[in-house]
């Protein structure tokens, strides 16, 4: 059975400190959804979830225009959805040099939900393509710089 | 667009969805947000119709029963799409299993590449089970299996 919240439980805020990927489910003001695949993503509290998207994106889009998000979280035994809505931080991030935007979640409600009678085993399984992985670990570094220190405007 | 956007699966993405694989089923709660579930049994029954078998009690069903708009987010080896339409639950209760599951029909209008630059999805999401109810879910998945290909279209 589903199990409801109004905070982020601590092992989520943990696998969203591992750089792992995230689905990111947005919908427009025509109810068309869009779902996005995202890793710069920053748990501020048990209550915040920051997270940075490409504004062309149709999810970067989506934000722009409501905010509706529900996150999908995937990891070991580990199952969840989150929801809340997204609000503004920086339009564009300081730290690359393509565009990205970064916003604050105030998350209204978690929730188990998993197979029923089985479980994740692990993440979203990933990897960088073959000679980038300097670049990322480059481009990783500075982001978390930027999304970690830049201040929260949302109180929730 | 990208190259790889279409109203339709790929040959690639049909021949994936001929066997089950853990995927989120997005739909849109009565309150109007977004609400996603992770689900395992699908199949394409051909590359502008997906099937899926999602518990009975579970809030998609109810969703898609108020709205059909839904999305899928396929993950697998090399291979993270986004795949939207409408939806229509088919059969109340699937006859093959004793636990409540309802059958929906996915009418695809649209299939986008999701993955992030420089990056790909390297397999299935990784789930398990007690050792001890293998077998139950080996017969679980292959009566759902042949009731996905068999079931008429009409709700």
């Amino acid at each position: 059975m589903a199990k409801k919240m109004t905070e982020i439980p601590k092992e989520v805020m943990e696998h969203l400190r591992g750089a792992n990927v995230v689905l990111v489910a947005t919908m427009s003001d025509e109810s068309q959804l869009a779902l996005e695949l995202l890793s710069w993503i920053w748990p501020m509290d048990a209550k915040t979830v920051r997270l940075v998207i490409s504004p062309n994106f149709p999810g970067g889009i989506n934000l722009a225009a409501n905010g509706k998000t529900a996150l999908q979280v995937i990891g070991d035994n580990l199952c969840y959805e989150v929801r809340g809505t997204s609000h503004l931080v920086k339009e564009q991030c300081d730290s690359v040099k393509f565009p990205e935007t970064m916003y604050d979640m105030a998350v209204e409600e978690v929730r188990t939900n998993t197979i029923p009678a089985s479980h994740p085993s692990g993440s979203i399984p990933l990897i960088r393509d073959e000679g980038t992985e300097d670049l990322h670990k480059e481009l990783d570094a500075a982001m978390y710089e930027e999304i970690k220190s830049t201040p929260m405007l949302t109180t929730t | 667009m990208k190259s790889r956007d279409s109203d339709r699966l790929s040959a690639e993405l049909s021949d994936y969805l001929q066997s089950q694989h853990p995927f989120v089923v997005v739909t849109i709660s009565e309150d109007g947000w977004p609400c996603a579930e992770v689900v395992s049994w699908i199949w394409a029954r051909d590359d502008r119709t997906v099937r899926m078998v999602i518990g009975a009690q579970r809030q998609s069903v109810a969703n898609i029963r108020a709205n059909s708009l839904t999305a899928l987010q396929i993950l697998g080896a090399k291979l993270a799409y986004e795949v939207r339409g409408k939806a229509r639950v088919i059969k109340e209760r699937c006859e093959s299993i004793v636990f409540p599951q309802t059958m929906v029909e996915l009418a695809v209008d649209s299939v986008r590449e999701n993955m992030y630059p420089a990056n790909s999805v390297t397999g299935d999401v990784p789930v398990s089970w007690p050792e001890s109810t293998d077998s139950h879910h080996h017969e679980w998945n292959v009566a759902i299996d042949v009731e996905m290909r068999t079931a008429a279209s009409e709700a």
